[in-house]
């Protein structure tokens, strides 16, 4: 029987507030970015070997009378206590309550000890993620680690509870239990005792006894098909968020794009949102399609691709010797010198360039162990600031920027990728809880390592001394200051001044060197004049007497468009030929006049014809297409 | 089958040539882009004083609607697109109408920032960075005599290694231009007719003067005249957009917020 566990808490415990909240407090991304950041870089920890993980996000509504683990939920003994924890306003829900189902896949599920809360160790994944806070159980090297992220799904909540159905790799146990997270402890009303911030929902109501989850495979079974659960038999973990708020499919696909467009279009995550599948063959067409709003310009993401595809998995066009990073600035004798040509001929040519840049890593109590990282950049001369991006095992740092914030280098796109474990690991550690940002002072990363702010620094600061190193000494410019100084007689296919100032004029062309018999235009049978309100046409009668007659005529009329076909974008509305009383027609010489819509036909009878047409709009223009031809069984004199 | 497309012109409607125009663009790496006109042929366009100009950037299908002023008076300061899409390429319309007329008396189609374009103007400055061994920068300006050398200002190379770097760096756009440009002005002041002479770089300066709208400096001109004419340049100058831009970038990053 599934049931809530509400816990008294001892009279000799403080009671408060929860401060893991105000970690992940970041006015530069919303609440959905985060989410998204948080519940897709765990299933990529918990990947099984190189699989492509699999994450899906949709909405789901429930009829809150029609369900069995809705009533259990939200038990009269529930809703009393939410209310005293001020979680709803009243006792009164909505008929419908919305879940926001994640499902990962290709991972291993919440592996570990589920029977008692005590067991710690770095497989202990479901006591880290159901009672631990700010220890995660995993290795330092995977993307999480500082433990608080899953603040975040509880705080997409309204009623800040969590329900997690895990299906583990290790013993194909399938798992249902959930857990709620007040903001403070708090007290109901008319009674003394404060109850804990924690409230778990599993098999035991007993708050004296440990709380275990549910194996209970029918009711298992009915949520699978209440909430539409893609999950069948595969491992992994589905998040079901009661009540989300502010959290909208579309915002869910925009923050993906944004925050794991190069993941996914390595090829090392698929994620589909609703219906939509953001896979490697569909990314960059939904980033695309985010237009502006997209948080990398098309052009750094056309790098990323162009990298992806050829910079990962090749030799690097050079690897910094030993000791590149004892000096603030990169030196010739950083690199060989083969490699020191190469690198400057790519970058001089605007080309893709990567460098592997060596560092020895200092793990208290251990002895150095040599990690890599690898810089991978690009000359962009048409641009006027630099972009990039560091990628740390698939999760993007973004908060950290270097290159930006430097004006005296060559614009360049870039990208520092860490792929190596013990870097990673060391860096993992020092990451900000949000993982934006590094910092060689948190306490974690100073415990394990030493020489963490040069080690850190090294990694930071490789792309901006590799760019500062490559960009060539300054050359004379006439054009920079064009923005400032604009020359008004400098335009193109003008003559340019030299050094001296003075213009050079074009060499003037000779006569006969050009000499090239440019034919004169084909005379036409029919002249077109424009009128106020409409057109006419008279024929020519000395090219008429070429014709074999009577001339077929078929004259298509538009309102000129600014933009596109105007023939495909007119509309009846616009002009109806057949409106004769509009529509006036003037002809000598012509027979079989037809009306069809925006289209006028007929047979010019005589060498000497003419047909007008009048009742257009004084203020538009008019787009007109007139073809002609000889009668069907004459001989095309005009194609010959 | 032959086939004659004309289009009919009830109105008049007057075609103006991309030369009348030039466009200046420019794309910060975040933030939304900016435009402005830079220059506008009024004599090119034998358009009536008082007709009104406006202006429509489109990008794909989508368009965003821009007021210009008048065409002896078009307002040349920055305008910030926001709605156009990045991907798609960006053009311009402009729109003449007499005033209070919805009538449009000439348009100028598919008109591109001269910057994006191929024809990136000339500078009547030339920049080079260098060692400088403590100054950030020096103009070095030759006598205006025929065969001398044209100006060219030299930067720090340790600060701004490319020419590029120092020229859209918004303290140096700022701070130096307007010093660069007071330069000038002196050494015109101090070679009467100069601006007259095609036989030295000074000379081809004097269309560039005339575009700020500042009237010629009387021959006569003794030397508080000499000295208003230089700062009604610098005014003029720092008028302009891209240096009222560099400028508004500045404002924003000490206050975030926008002159």
């Amino acid at each position: 029987m599934a049931t809530w566990q509400f816990r008294p808490i001892n009279p000799n415990e403080n009671s408060g507030t929860s401060t893991v909240d105000d970690n992940f407090a970041n006015e530069e991304r919303t609440s959905v970015e985060i989410l998204v950041r948080e519940t897709l870089q765990n299933p990529l920890d918990a990947r099984n070997d190189d699989d492509v993980v699999e994450v899906k996000y949709n909405i789901v509504n429930v009829d809150r009378t029609d369900s069995e683990f809705l009533s259990t939920i939200f038990s009269e003994k529930a809703l009393l206590h939410f209310e005293s924890g001020k979680l709803i306003k009243d006792k009164s829900l909505p008929k419908i309550i919305p879940f926001l189902v994640i499902e990962d896949f290709g991972t291993s599920g919440l592996e570990g000890t589920f029977s008692d809360s005590s067991i710690d160790g770095h497989a202990e994944n479901w006591n880290a993620f159901w009672f631990r806070e700010g220890e995660g159980a995993k290795p330092t090297k995977s993307n999480g680690g500082a433990g608080q992220g899953k603040i975040t799904l509880y705080a997409a909540s309204e009623i800040r509870s969590l329900i997690a159905l895990t299906r583990r790799h290790s013993d194909d146990k399938e798992l249902l239990f959930g857990c709620c997270r007040f903001k403070q402890n708090y007290k109901i009303l008319g009674e003394s005792s404060r109850w804990a911030k924690e409230a778990r929902w599993g098999a035991i109501e007993n708050p004296d006894i440990q709380a275990t989850p549910l194996e209970d495979k029918p009711l298992i079974a009915k949520l699978k098909l209440e909430l539409n659960l893609s999950r069948g038999d595969r491992p992994g973990t589905s998040f079901l968020v009661p009540m989300p708020f502010g959290i909208t499919l579309d915002n869910i696909c925009k923050a993906v794009i944004d925050e794991f467009f190069f993941p996914i279009r390595r090829g090392r995550l698929k994620v589909t949102v609703g219906e939509k599948i953001l896979d490697a063959s569909t990314v960059s067409s939904a980033a695309k399609s985010l237009g502006p709003s997209a948080r990398h310009t098309p052009a750094y993401r056309d790098f990323l691709e162009k990298l992806i595809e050829t910079q990962l998995k090749i030799t690097p066009t050079a690897t910094a010797l030993a000791g590149w990073n004892l000096t603030s600035k990169l030196a010739n004798s950083s690199f060989t010198h083969e490699n020191l040509e190469s690198l400057r001929k790519s970058f001089e040519n605007s080309e893709l360039l990567s460098v592997d840049f060596p560092l020895k890593i200092r793990k208290k109590g251990c002895d150095p162990t040599l990690g890599k990282f690898r810089v991978i950049l690009r000359q962009e001369q048409d641009s006027d600031s630099s972009e990039e991006l560091f990628i740390r095992q698939d999760l993007s740092i973004d908060g950290e920027k270097r290159l930006k914030g430097s004006r005296r280098t060559q614009p360049v796109f870039a990208l520092t990728f860490i792929d190596d474990m013990e870097l990673s690991a060391f860096l993992t550690s020092a990451e900000e809880p949000t993982h934006r940002t590094w910092n060689a002072s948190r306490p974690k990363v100073k415990a394990l390592y030493d020489g963490t702010s040069q080690l850190l620094n090294a990694v930071r600061n490789a792309a901006l001394r590799l760019v500062e190193f490559l960009t060539p000494a300054g050359r004379r410019d006439n054009t920079a200051l064009a923005l400032y100084f604009a020359d008004p007689n400098s335009v193109q296919d003008k003559p340019k001044r030299g050094p001296d100032g003075k213009k050079t004029p074009l060499p003037p062309i000779l006569p006969g060197e050009i000499n090239i018999d440019i034919p004169a235009p084909k005379p036409k049978s029919i002249k077109f004049m424009s009128l106020v309100d409409g057109f006419s046409i008279a024929t020519v009668p000395d090219e008429m007497q070429k014709k074999s007659l009577p001339l077929s005529v078929e004259i298509k009329t538009a309102y000129a468009t600014t933009l596109g076909d105007p023939f495909k974008q007119w509309d009846a509305a616009d002009f109806w030929l057949n409106d004769d009383k509009n529509f006036l027609i003037d002809s000598y010489s012509v027979e079989n006049i037809s009306r069809d819509g925006n289209v006028v036909r007929f047979e010019i009878c005589s060498p000497d014809a003419s047909f007008s047409l009048r009742g257009f709009d004084e203020n538009r223009k008019v787009e007109v297409q007139i073809n002609y031809r000889e009668h069907e069984d004459a001989q095309d004199i005009e194609n010959d | 089958m032959p086939k004659i497309s004309k289009t009919t012109n009830p109105t008049g409607l007057k075609e103006l040539p991309a030369k009348a125009f030039t466009v200046r663009l420019i794309t910060p790496a975040n933030g939304p882009r900016s435009f402005w006109l830079e220059r506008f042929d009024h004599d090119l366009s034998g358009l009536p004083s008082g007709t009104e100009i406006s202006c429509v950037a489109h990008a794909g299908n989508a368009e965003e609607f821009f007021q210009l002023g008048t065409i002896e008076s078009p307002i040349y300061s920055a305008n910030i697109i926001q709605k156009l899409p990045t991907d798609r390429p960006l053009k311009f319309r402009f729109l003449f109408c007499n005033p209070g007329e919805a009538k449009l008396s000439a348009f100028a189609e598919n008109i591109r920032a001269a910057n994006e374009s191929d024809a990136v103007g000339e500078s009547l400055i030339d920049i080079e960075p260098t060692d400088l061994h403590g100054p950030v920068w020096k103009l070095v300006l030759p006598q205006p005599v025929p065969d001398s050398d044209r100006p060219v200002l030299l930067v720090e190379r340790h600060l701004f290694p490319t020419a590029l770097a120092a020229a859209n760096d918004m303290w140096f756009g700022a701070l130096v231009m307007p010093e660069v440009m007071r330069q000038i002005c002196r050494l015109i002041v101090e070679n009467p007719g100069s601006l007259e002479s095609d036989d030295t770089w000074l000379g081809n300066w004097s269309d560039f003067i005339e575009t700020l709208g500042v009237h010629a400096l009387q021959e006569d001109a003794d030397h508080i005249a000499r000295e208003n004419w230089i700062d009604n340049i610098i005014v003029a100058f720092c008028a302009k957009a891209s240096i009222r831009l560099q400028l508004n970038r500045i404002e924003t990053e000490l206050t975030g917020e926008l002159l």
